[in-house]
């Protein structure tokens, strides 16, 4: 006989360890904090508490003393490619970083000046797509996971 | 709102994060397992054999001098080794470690010289930890993932760890 019962699944959300090593911030532990049984609870849940990080990240310091030299560059905290990041800030009406020297990329270095510049350009209705750029700078996530035993 | 408590298993690391596109971390999530009481997340902590995938090992070596000979410290990472809040990995006379390696993993361990007279222990300590960091720097890309699910089994604690969260049910 086929069962016709479906596992349960939870949605635990889980908060980021980011350490600094004395020269940027790495990623070194998630921990699992809550679980829902309702996903749209799970996401308003790590939507207030990323909101909350950030902020306090931001208050903290980096935000304005140009954070992804806190990450160790650009592909540390963004999947995008250099084109794609310049065509997203254009498309978000934001200066655009400097042009970089024949065979450099803005793999490791975003100024300090353009750092500047373009906080200084995020108004509080863009912070949530400018922030979006940095796509591998989380610190909650959502994982689904079925109930077992 | 109604609030359990969910035992969650999850790997330890180094099965848990693993090095995706250099130079990010991944962090697998996915090799979580929820349980509703603690007795079925203890009995499947203790009995599912390891994950699949171990690709991160990273051995320190700390050593000792003691009165009973040189002794060597194995931990998964310079972390640990540092912090020591896993404790040590191994703490074993140097002898027994390469029969180890050799009979578990099959590989030939380090050749390390007997001290030289007249070398101090700093300077043996520095010989012993440069001569098997090398060596397992280079043979680490070659152990197939059953050996190195065998030798991180050997080596450490239990493969999972029991996370107790609040469950939130409407």
């Amino acid at each position: 006989m086929v069962s016709t019962m479906t596992a349960e699944v939870v949605y635990i959300v889980q908060e980021f360890q980011w350490e600094y090593n004395d020269e940027w911030f790495d990623l070194e532990g998630d921990t699992p904090i809550r679980a829902f049984v309702d996903r749209d609870m799970a996401e308003a849940y790590q939507q207030r508490r990323e909101a909350e990080a950030r902020a306090s990240f931001a208050q903290s310091g980096p935000r304005r003393a140009n954070f992804p030299s806190f990450f160790g560059g650009f592909p540390r905290m963004s999947t995008l490619s250099e084109a794609a990041f310049q065509g997203r800030l254009q498309a978000l009406g934001l200066p655009l970083p400097p042009e970089m020297p024949d065979g450099d990329d803005i793999a490791m270095d975003l100024s300090d000046d353009w750092w500047e510049a373009v906080w200084a350009a995020v108004t509080p209705d863009l912070e949530e797509a400018f922030w979006g750029l940095f796509d591998r700078l989380r610190f909650y996530e959502i994982v689904a996971v079925e109930v077992q035993g | 709102m109604k609030t359990r408590t969910l035992y969650l298993v999850r790997p330890r690391t180094p099965y848990r994060i693993l090095w995706d596109a250099d130079p990010v971390y991944r962090i697998r999530g996915e090799t979580i397992r929820a349980f509703r009481n603690r007795d079925a997340a203890e009995r499947y902590a203790a009995e599912a054999p390891p994950p699949a995938e171990v690709n991160l090992i990273k051995l320190n070596v700390s050593f000792c001098a003691t009165p009973y000979g040189e002794t060597l410290r194995a931990y998964p990472d310079e972390d640990a080794a540092s912090a020591a809040d896993d404790g040590p990995l191994l703490t074993i006379p140097v002898a027994f470690f390469v029969d180890w390696v050799r009979e578990i993993i099959g590989i030939e361990p380090p050749q390390i010289a007997p001290r030289s007279e007249g070398m101090n222990n700093r300077e043996r300590e520095q010989e012993l930890r440069a001569a098997w960091i090398e060596w397992w720097d280079a043979i680490q890309d070659s152990l197939t993932p059953a050996q190195k699910r065998e030798l991180w089994a050997a080596l450490t604690l239990p493969a999972y760890e029991i996370v107790e969260v609040p469950w939130y049910r409407q």
